[in-house]
């Protein structure tokens, strides 16, 4: 129990950054089914927002996974843990800002890596994690998704581009809610045990559980709420690219995007491979336009996405880094994560009031 | 060493199930659209065995699609 203040803001920051993972990546869930007219777009948030809730309960194995095979555990502070997810935050905040579907979880991995690089050297890095459990997968996983979209859609035209559009629109609808509803609980699954698995990791930094402790029922009950939440706040800048400025889809690319999307991260699951879910999803979305014709893809739109998922990792290290050492200014204890903490809130506050004042903020009318 | 940190085979085993499941789903729903659709058609021109052959590919189609379903759900639960 050695700093409960400071562990109090490490929860309600990872907690935070839980809420902004659902908000950033409700887009890919619902995007495809929103633009293609499968469900409303309340409708469609909602039901990812449940799923995502049940999804963050359907298993909790691998809840403690997300620093131990990138960084040396017993390096790991609570003020590096603070100033990764700062990092992950604004990184997350700004891409959603741009509308660029980024990764929740690159953008996590690479806070806690930049604050780790400075508060314990290049040594408490593990570089080979780092290369096979994030390089790697996140430079295959958006082709092997972008062929298999490719692929299913080839298909799916193929088998049914002869018949009545009205029933086949009708039914591809259908299939989405299907395919949507096995992504949103992937995502739960997925995205819900990292925070679980960081919050788990503060308990243990601070002596609250001993290590290879599982993860405690209220801290699974508060990561599920809070990205429950934040997809149902919904991130319509991103859905809004995701959904429409990608390619303009039709209800069978839609499917097939999803399916693709979904068979990939069950696929990589299986095998082991940790997966980004929104770079598998952004891949699918090209694949499945690129599929009916390859002009069909606004590849500059794909270009900004591109170029925001190799900027992840550097930057939020590099905002990660950047806390840690402003955090460190005030000595070891929690007047660096609340002198930091309190000049965020103070900062969105004045950020909201301003949007308030200047006009309406964007909304559900996608 | 490269290889021992990426574990290339893994890797291209991951991959290949990606594309044959995403194959797969597509193929499966594809088949219960057109079984459906067309089972219809046949069905109003009259045409009962043709009408009933499509059926069965529908549901043929329909009961692949669930079990990839099912099948998604057990590698979520399982892992």
């Amino acid at each position: 129990m050695a700093d409960d203040v400071t562990l109090a803001i490490v929860v309600a920051t990872a907690l935070s950054f839980d809420f902004t993972n659902g908000f950033h990546d409700t887009a890919n869930v619902v995007a495809t089914s929103i633009s293609t007219r499968a469900a409303s777009p309340r409708l469609a948030v909602t039901m990812a927002a449940l799923l995502n809730f049940v999804g963050a309960f359907v298993s909790l194995k691998v809840a403690a996974t997300v620093a131990g095979d990138i960084v040396d555990q017993g390096a790991i502070t609570l003020l590096i843990i603070f100033a990764g997810l700062i990092g992950a935050i604004a990184w997350n905040l700004a891409t959603w800002y741009f509308g660029l579907p980024s990764s929740s979880s690159h953008a996590l991995i690479g806070g806690v890596v930049g604050a780790t690089l400075v508060a314990a050297g290049p040594d408490a890095v593990l570089g080979e994690g780092l290369l096979s459990k994030v390089v790697v997968p996140a430079v295959v996983a958006p082709i092997v998704a972008f062929l298999a979209g490719g692929a299913a859609i080839v298909i799916a035209y193929r088998l049914v581009g002869r018949l009545s559009p009205g029933p086949v629109t009708r039914s591809f609808r259908l299939g989405q809610l299907a395919s949507g509803g096995l992504l949103a609980l992937a995502h739960g699954t997925n995205d819900a045990q990292k925070t679980m698995g960081i919050i788990t990791l503060a308990l243990i930094a601070n002596g609250n559980l001993s290590q290879g402790h599982g993860t405690p029922d209220w801290v699974v009950f508060a990561a599920a709420t809070a990205i429950a939440l934040g997809t149902y706040t919904g991130g319509w800048r991103i859905i809004r690219t995701m959904g429409s400025r990608i390619i303009k889809m039709d209800a069978a690319q839609g499917f097939s995007a999803q399916s693709a999307g979904a068979a990939t991260i069950l696929a990589a699951t299986h095998f082991g491979y940790p997966l980004s879910t929104t770079q598998v999803i952004s891949g699918a979305v090209m694949g499945a336009g690129a599929g009916k014709r390859f002009s069909a893809v606004r590849w500059g739109v794909a270009g900004n996405i591109a170029v925001a998922w190799v900027l992840t990792l550097p930057m939020s290290a590099i905002i990660g880094a950047a806390v840690y050492g402003l955090t460190r200014l005030f000595g070891t204890g929690a007047l660096g994560p609340v002198v930091v903490s309190a000049a965020i809130v103070a900062t969105i506050v004045v950020v909201v009031l301003r949007r308030l004042q200047q006009g309406s903020p964007i909304t559900a009318e996608v | 060493m490269s290889a021992t940190i990426v574990e290339t085979g893994k890797l291209l085993e991951a991959s290949a199930a990606s594309l044959g499941a995403a194959i797969l789903a597509s193929l499966a729903f594809s088949l219960l659209i057109r079984g459906a659709t067309r089972s219809t058609e046949r069905r109003r021109q009259g045409r009962a065995a043709a009408a009933g052959a499509y059926a069965g590919l529908a549901a043929v189609g329909a009961l692949c699609f669930l079990a990839l379903l099912a099948a998604g759900l057990v590698v979520m639960t399982s892992k």
